[in-house]
């Protein structure tokens, strides 16, 4: 029998395909199918390198890339100036190809630029160096809905918090004439305070401006069919803010459902044990006709808000209870594993005093620091769904959320001094 | 981005998408039926492994599993009736496990009526392993039809991988191997340390890290297309597949 192998990604104990392979089968099967492939749009570069991005950005500190796609790449800087962290977003247009680019970006950068929402991540600065444009935004520490649904920390009541908070943001963005274009869980993030934050908005249209693309290049630079509205595939010209209404609603079923609306899709009340009156908002919001859609974000978020008139203390309750079960699940795993991966005996000891704390009461984590990575992520993304439990309007968990963050950070520290020696 | 992918994305290339293994086998009543006979016999040497999981199962000893996985595909392909088939006759995962499960009532009949004879095997199709990997399978509390699902999903994940790994040079399989092996979770310092270890700049080791993912998903996507009978199937199919490894 071959030797079983621990996944520090999903934290469960698998078998590898064979003896030359040593990845999870399901984590890879995962990041296959949620890997959509994207060429690079026509025009766009491969990603500078920091110590070229150095050279040309001297006003920056370029700290790491941290992301690489089909629009350009995003880099971890600071602003030497104001001290502030960023995100910088640098896109590579080709402007032989592309000769009014130039006159679009600063059109685009300035009406994102204006945008000054809460639930929108702001841009601070823009331009181009040579024919390298830039954003600088603001940086946010947290994760996207995407790592939330791949830890599985998304439940009914959070999904109704997330989709009213972005709701807001695309409401303001709207008013103000901006589509947004690519609403997909990689683009909605949300941070420690349990606030939402709408990423890459109008990003796009800069990338590609559908009037002079063809339909493939325009799906090419949107990389993301299965959010995109019909009339985007159809008619990408004529896109209004509907639009994002309509990825908003395949974001929202997902989150419910854990399953794209592909097809004849099934009702999200029948796929997940809903209350069936969430089928209407959400069928709404994907009706593939724009007239019969929801007509502005604000409409809704009226209808979701109707849905989720629980009082605030349930809300409290269930997002306690959801950390603790998720801390005592991972617990339970190490616990139940840690034979097979021959982890210290200290370790499992600690785990199993943590698991008879943790039950019903988890503000005494005091053991955190004997825990892998793999849990402490699970912890971290935990830290974050009791951070937008907070913002559901429980002011009685707020210090109790920041204490579970500053827990969840020293864990992490912990775990990076250990991978150090 | 290569024919097949524009394709897929548009969803306007049913013609060309024929091209595919199990489409081919669809489409035989109007194709050459060699093309069908040797695309099926593509997809048997690929896909084997899943229906011997199954048969053993189904309580078939070792020896038992491999004379009738074999003798069932000698069947499949002597099958005449391949043209009956529809060109939107589904998927070839599906359809293979309905034939074996009457293969399997069928020839447990004839056995019982009298005592089989040495099967008549007209492939020459090898089943390198088969026990082995069998005993290597984690499933053995599933359904038959689980550890079908499952050895399947694992089947066009290994097949997908070794298509990533086609074509990959001698000089350039260090780094390929190394990065592959950081696919799932590139950390900043492993990500680092990689880097320093291929001589790369941490930059420069993310962004290939980035497009070995996004070639693997297209492999992935390919192999995936060989089974199902029209590109709107894809993605489907691979939902099934994850939630099969996953159940």
């Amino acid at each position: 029998m071959e030797k079983r192998h621990f996944c520090e990604h999903c934290g469960t104990v698998f078998l590898p395909l064979s003896s030359a392979e040593d990845m999870c089968p399901s984590c890879l099967l995962r990041l296959g199918v949620e890997t959509v492939p994207v060429e690079p749009p026509p025009g766009i570069r491969q990603a500078p390198a920091v110590e070229d991005l150095r050279e040309l950005l001297p006003g920056y500190e370029i700290l790491e890339l941290i992301g690489a796609g089909g629009m350009g790449a995003v880099y971890r800087a600071r602003h030497r100036k104001l001290g502030r962290l960023v995100a910088l977003k640098v896109l590579l247009p080709d402007l032989s190809a592309n000769p009014s680019f130039s006159d679009r970006f600063l059109r685009e950068a300035r009406a994102l630029a204006n945008l000054n929402h809460s639930g929108i991540v702001t841009v601070f600065d823009f331009g181009s160096v040579d024919d390298l444009y830039f954003f600088a935004m603001e940086y946010v520490d947290g994760v996207s809905l995407r790592e939330l649904m791949r830890a599985g920390s998304v439940d009914c009541a959070l999904a109704l918090e997330l989709v009213k908070q972005v709701c807001d943001g695309l409401h303001y963005a709207h008013e103000r004439g901006v589509v947004h274009r690519d609403i997909k869980p990689d683009n909605i993030l949300l941070n420690h305070e349990g606030t939402v934050k709408i990423t890459d908005f109008g990003l796009a249209k800069l990338a590609g401006d559908p009037a002079d693309h063809p339909l493939t290049r325009t799906n090419q630079v949107m990389g993301t069919p299965h959010y995109m509205a019909p009339e985007q595939i159809e008619r990408p010209s004529e896109v209004d803010h509907r639009a994002d209404l309509y990825s908003l609603g395949v974001v929202f079923y997902e989150l419910l459902t854990k399953e794209l609306p592909l097809g004849r899709f099934t009702a999200p009340s029948l796929k997940a044990k809903l209350d069936p009156r969430l089928d209407k908002v959400v069928l709404k919001s994907l009706e593939k006709d724009s007239e019969l859609r929801y007509q502005s974000a604000i409409h809704l978020k009226a209808d979701v808000e109707r849905l989720s008139n629980v009082s605030a203390a349930a809300v409290v309750r269930k997002g306690a209870q959801s950390v603790s079960q998720s801390v005592t699940k991972a617990v339970t795993h190490v616990a139940q594993y840690s034979e097979q991966l021959d982890l210290p005996a200290k370790v499992s000891s600690a785990t199993r005093k943590v698991k008879d704390r943790v039950s019903g009461n988890c503000s005494r984590w005091s053991r955190l620091s004997q825990y892998d990575r793999a849990l402490c992520g699970k912890i971290k993304r935990g830290v974050i769904v009791v951070a937008s439990w907070v913002k559901a309007g429980a002011e009685k968990l707020r210090p109790l959320g920041a204490k579970l963050v500053s827990l969840a950070q020293r864990a992490l520290q912990w775990w990076k001094a250990r991978r150090a020696t | 981005m290569n024919e097949f992918e524009s394709r897929q994305k548009t969803g306007s290339g049913s013609s060309d998408f024929r091209t595919t293994q199990w489409s081919i086998v669809l489409a035989a009543g109007n194709a050459d039926p060699k093309d069908a006979r040797d695309a099926l016999e593509w997809l048997a040497r690929s896909y084997w492994q899943p229906l011997y999981s199954y048969l053993r199962r189904r309580g078939c000893d070792g020896e038992e599993a491999r004379d009738l996985t074999q003798g069932f595909f000698a069947r499949l392909l002597e099958r005449q009736d391949l043209k009956s088939l529809s060109p939107q006759g589904g998927r070839f995962r599906s359809f293979l496990l309905t034939a074996v499960k009457n293969y399997f009532l069928n020839e447990r009949e004839k056995t019982f009526a009298k005592k089989r004879g040495g099967n008549q095997t007209t492939v020459p199709l090898e089943l390198p392993d088969a026990e082995k990997r069998y005993e290597h399978e984690p499933f053995h509390e599933a359904t038959p039809e689980k550890a079908y699902e499952k050895v399947w999903a694992r089947s066009v994940l290994g097949k997908a991988l070794e298509r990533l790994a086609d074509g990959i040079s001698e000089e350039e399989s260090r780094r390929f191997t190394a990065l592959k092996s950081r696919m799932l979770n590139p950390s900043d310092e492993s990500l680092a340390e990689l880097a320093a270890s291929l001589s790369m700049t941490p930059g420069a080791a993310k962004v290939a890290l980035h497009r070995l993912r996004q070639r693997f998903a297209r492999c992935l996507r390919e192999e995936v297309a060989a089974t199902v009978s029209s590109p709107e199937e894809i993605e489907d199919e691979l939902r099934h597949l994850l939630e099969s490894l996953l159940g």
